[in-house]
């Protein structure tokens, strides 16, 4: 038997989707694949295309490589065009001169932008958002220009308006309809829509046609409407919408629709029975599908039928879910209700900005469609009813409320085996079920076999759902345990060591370990028993279990040197003391830098200066800032009533109350306050762990919330507080955070998985539901109690101090750490310039 | 079998149990960690082979099943007691020493490393 030549035309995510199904579905090496990709790059993510904006990287979004083709035995022609295509002699013609005989063809050219023929649309300052190199051409357009138009305002326009307002453009959004993506929304979710993303600072204008792009004197263009209204800008991005690729079909005289796209049967066949048409050049009965789901379908059924197995392209879902300019947005079936007898469930919650809608059968029985604007939490739910066809509840109107559960709702179970749980990979639930049974153990694993929410990845919350209840079926134990050496929670060793008292790591180990210990049971046990005890960290019974900052109370950097940080409650710092702490640098030649929580960095100090810096430091009332630790770091404050015009609170005093209460407290992890002396909120309380705000009748708390790499905004757990019950609640908060969060778990992430969430919070903190607020709060006044400054205890150690010495056996300083200059400061010298200091003393 | 050149780095009383201190042995920064639950040493170089910074003495060490090892205090790389084998990476690995305790030193053949 010869070997079947197999041509692709155009190496999209739907040409190369395919490619990968041939791999899956079978021995791709019997046949002999030539692919040509006009583009010069091979497939990328389109779907993903803003993040190019951000990242600038072509790599991240990319799909497929020269490598993997090769391993598949695929030849690869880029940046070559296929010309013409005689059906007859099955060849085709590329750019480059290749003539290439086929058995069967696949074309998947995709669509262009449809750019509306107005005077003016070809000009410099216009461009159209679908390629990288487009990308490219309006990032270098925005680099010199103030403001950008993007005309069309559907779900791809306003993608592309992201791209403008990351490029920092003002950024215009002009629609000739009279709301926002007409597709899939109707007149209220429209408006809603634009009026948040009005909210963002974008401007929206509805119902304009754009009649001429006049090029200005002075650069830029003028936008000329036919209302007579006028708009000026630097740069025009076109996204009205996609036209099929279908002329190479049409010069092949295969059969194309009225308004364009290449006819397809339900096998992907076009006029021409070996020639297959996939994705957005491909059209199914009279419908083009602009979406990547059913192209991605239609690649799965043309690897079956190119390979004698069954599959039919029947249609496909275009429901979606996006988060447009960070506005969630959901569309389902019939989002319109154009259904014969369909009726409307409607809530529209002006307040918090949302708009759910169900549209149900004359019967009320079974969902058609939905639209969630502002809130679509309730997306992937709705989408299984609607896709599985399954019964609505008795009240439908319960699913217009917002839902805060995270899982994606406890219906994932009751699901038939049929379901889809991926729609991009059509992997149904019992595709996640069958892997789960054949021996897949986590999510990440059942992604890697299935290809589940490796594509849009709308659906990892409801994934993740079936695999955990697949794996409690099994009886699968999900393993909480902190590690091989301790078979218990972080939760279960904190209160084995309270209830058992139990002082010391080897005590721990002893009764309820085994082995030498690690990495990560050693550090969360120095800190679990520092929050119990408040002992001295580096007592002989813990120096051993302390990690690298701890172990030395100070802040190692990437060349072993360490950083010192002294507490500077609340910020406030006397002119001396800014003296003393410029003195030590300049004394110990260190480096020096303002944090973020209004203290001063000192940086470049070797192990053994530590000692001697602390005693300068010390004397001079300094005491240490645990910089080092995981523990209360830093009490932000602003000036507040004292100095600032608009202060109704003493927040400096306040702040320095609070940060001398919770100085040395350890934790599961590190703790960040603040207090605000007005609701301008100067000190920024609200990105913080504990957050405080000055009212004209007391104070606010604000808890749980973080900054860095996974900002979370503060919930407000109560209002107006006198000092005394402020510092009551916080007591209560930390103490059951620190007696209840696993390792390394900042209160915004224990908050999170806090079941019942801010409710819940508030009748522990509050209301005392659990009858441990006087047990927390004598915990907690137990640790305030035991405060020490460690590095007082530790130069009254003559024993600890030796520790700090470079080697155990010698005087000698430690050689490796070498400063070089630079802005009238030293930092560490790189690995060449080391190399050249050591050889220049030589 | 060569002869191995013991040098005398410290007193036992000056190791630090179920951690490590650095040694300089010439122009050798060497990490040596004690274990006393079965009275081992171990001595490996101090150099961080991920980061180029002299370290390893300040890292955690611990036990994965019979194997004991030591995390960088860095970057928390591990690498094996016994013989220096990165467990994180296979192409990393430290160098490492024999050491013994006698009569209550601590000894290193620093000769021996290339054998």
């Amino acid at each position: 038997m010869s070997v079947t030549r197999l041509a692709v035309v155009g190496n999209g995510m739907v040409g190369h989707h395919f490619l990968q199904q041939l791999v899956d579905q079978g021995d791709i090496h019997q046949y002999a694949i030539t692919v040509f990709s006009e583009e010069s790059l091979l497939a990328y993510d389109r779907v993903q295309l803003t993040k190019y904006m951000q990242s600038g990287s072509a790599e991240a979004l990319s799909l497929a490589s020269l490598e993997q083709y090769k391993s598949w035995g695929i030849e690869v022609k880029a940046g070559v065009a296929i010309e013409t295509l005689d059906t007859q002699a099955q060849m085709i013609t590329a750019s480059d001169g290749t003539q290439l005989e086929y058995d069967k063809l696949v074309l998947a050219t995709g669509s262009y932008p449809f750019v509306p023929p107005v005077p003016g649309h070809d000009g410099a300052a216009c461009h159209v958002y679908r390629t990288i190199p487009d990308l490219e051409g309006i990032k270098v357009a925005a680099s010199n220009a103030r403001s950008g138009v993007v005309i069309g305002g559907g779900l791809l326009g306003l993608e592309a308006a992201k791209a403008l307002v990351d490029l920092g453009l003002d950024t215009h959004v002009v629609e000739f309809a009279d709301r926002l993506m007409i597709q899939q929304l109707d007149a209220e979710g429209g408006e809603l829509l634009g009026s948040k993303i009005r909210d963002l600072g974008v401007k929206v204008h509805t119902q304009k046609n754009t009649q001429a792009i006049v090029p200005l004197e002075h650069g830029g263009v003028q936008l000329q409407f036919a209302d007579g209204e006028l708009l000026e800008t630097d740069v025009v991005v076109f996204s009205a919408g996609i036209r099929p690729r279908d002329q190479l079909a049409r010069q092949a005289q295969l059969d194309v629709g009225e308004r364009g796209g290449i006819v397809i049967n339900d096998q992907c066949q076009t006029s021409q029975p070996n020639v297959y048409a996939i994705g957005e050049c491909a059209l199914w009965q009279q419908r083009i599908f602009g979406l990547v789901a059913p192209g991605y379908q239609m690649a799965k059924t043309v690897a079956a039928h190119i390979n004698g197995l069954e599959g039919s392209f029947l249609g496909a879902d275009m429901s979606t879910k996006l988060k447009l300019l960070g506005v969630d947005v959901a569309s389902i079936g019939d989002a319109q209700g154009n259904t014969p007898g369909a009726k409307t469930y409607r809530l529209f919650d002006e307040y918090h900005g949302h708009y759910h809608k169900l549209v149900v059968d004359e019967t009320g029985e079974f969902l058609l469609g939905a639209i969630l604007v502002g809130d679509a939490e309730r997306y992937t739910e709705l989408l299984q009813i609607y896709q599985n066809r399954m019964s609505l509840p008795e009240h439908p109107e319960m699913l217009l409320l917002s839902v805060d559960d995270e899982a994606g709702g406890g219906f994932a179970m009751e699901l038939p085996a049929s379901a889809s749980i991926c729609s991009c990979h059509n992997v149904s639930k019992g595709d996640v079920v069958r892997a789960v049974q054949g021996g897949c153990c986590n999510v990440a694993e059942v992604k890697g076999q299935t290809c589940a929410a490796t594509g849009c990845g709308g659906c990892m919350p409801a994934l993740t759902k079936v695999v955990q209840d697949s794996l409690l079926e099994l009886g699968v134990e999900v393993s909480n345990d902190l590690c091989e050496h301790f078979a218990y929670t972080r939760q279960e060793l904190y209160d084995l060591v309270r209830v058992e008292e139990l002082k010391s790591y080897n005590e721990v180990l002893e009764r309820h370990g085994q082995g030498l210990g690690c990495e990560i049971c050693k550090p969360a046990l120095a800190s679990i028993l520092a929050s119990c005890w408040n002992d001295y960290v580096l007592a002989n019974d813990h120096v051993a279990q302390q990690d690298s900052n701890d172990r030395y109370l100070a802040n190692i950097q990437k060349d072993g040197s360490y950083s010192v940080v002294p507490r500077v409650p609340a910020g406030e710092i006397t002119p001396r003391q800014l003296i003393v702490l410029g003195q030590v640098a300049e004394d110990f030649s260190l480096y020096c830098k303002i944090t973020g929580g209004q203290r001063v960095d000192l940086l470049g100090a070797r192990q053994d200066q530590l000692p001697a810096i602390w005693q300068q430091l010390i004397e001079a009332g300094f005491e240490t800032g645990h910089a080092y630790g995981k523990s209360v770091r830093t009490v932000k404050s602003c000036v507040g009533s004292t100095w600032c015009r608009f202060g109704v609170g003493d927040s400096v005093k306040l702040a320095i109350d609070i940060e001398n209460r919770y100085k040395g407290v350890r934790s599961p992890h590190k703790l960040k306050f603040a207090v605000s002396g007005c609701t301008r909120e100067c000190a920024e309380a609200q990105s913080k762990d504990i957050g405080v705000i000055a009212t004209d009748k007391g104070w606010n708390l604000y808890v749980c919330g973080n900054g860095g790499m996974r900002p979370r905004h503060a919930d407000l757990l109560a209002t107006d507080l006198d000092q005394q019950t402020l510092i009551t609640y916080i007591d209560r908060l930390l103490m059951f955070y620190i007696k209840t969060a696993d390792r390394l778990q900042r209160t915004s992430t224990w908050f999170e998985q806090l079941d019942g969430g801010l409710d819940y919070l508030r009748q522990v903190v509050i209301d005392d539901k659990l009858a441990i607020g006087a047990q927390l709060e004598q915990q907690m006044q137990a640790l305030v109690d035991a405060y020490q400054c460690e590095w007082k205890t530790t130069l009254e150690d003559p024993h600890a101090v030796t520790r700090f010495q470079s080697f155990v056996n010698s005087p000698a300083t430690d050689a490796s750490i070498v400063m070089v200059n630079e802005r009238d400061q030293v930092r560490p010298a790189t690995a060449n310039e080391r190399i050249e200091l050591v050889s220049a003393s030589i | 079998m060569s002869v191995q050149q013991w040098v005398q780095v410290c007193d036992q009383q000056q190791l630090l149990a179920n951690a490590g201190v650095t040694a300089l042995i010439g122009e050798q920064q060497v990490a040596v960690f004690y274990v006393p639950a079965n009275d081992q040493v171990f001595a490996v170089d101090n150099l961080d082979p991920v980061t180029g910074a002299q370290v390893m003495a300040r890292g955690l060490i611990g036990s994965q099943g019979e194997q004991m090892y030591v995390a960088s205090p860095l970057l928390k790389q591990r690498y094996c007691l016994h013989t220096g084998q990165g467990l994180d990476d296979d192409a990393q690995r430290l160098n490492n020493w024999p050491v013994r305790l006698n009569d209550g030193m601590v000894e290193v053949a620093l000769e021996a490393a290339s054998a």
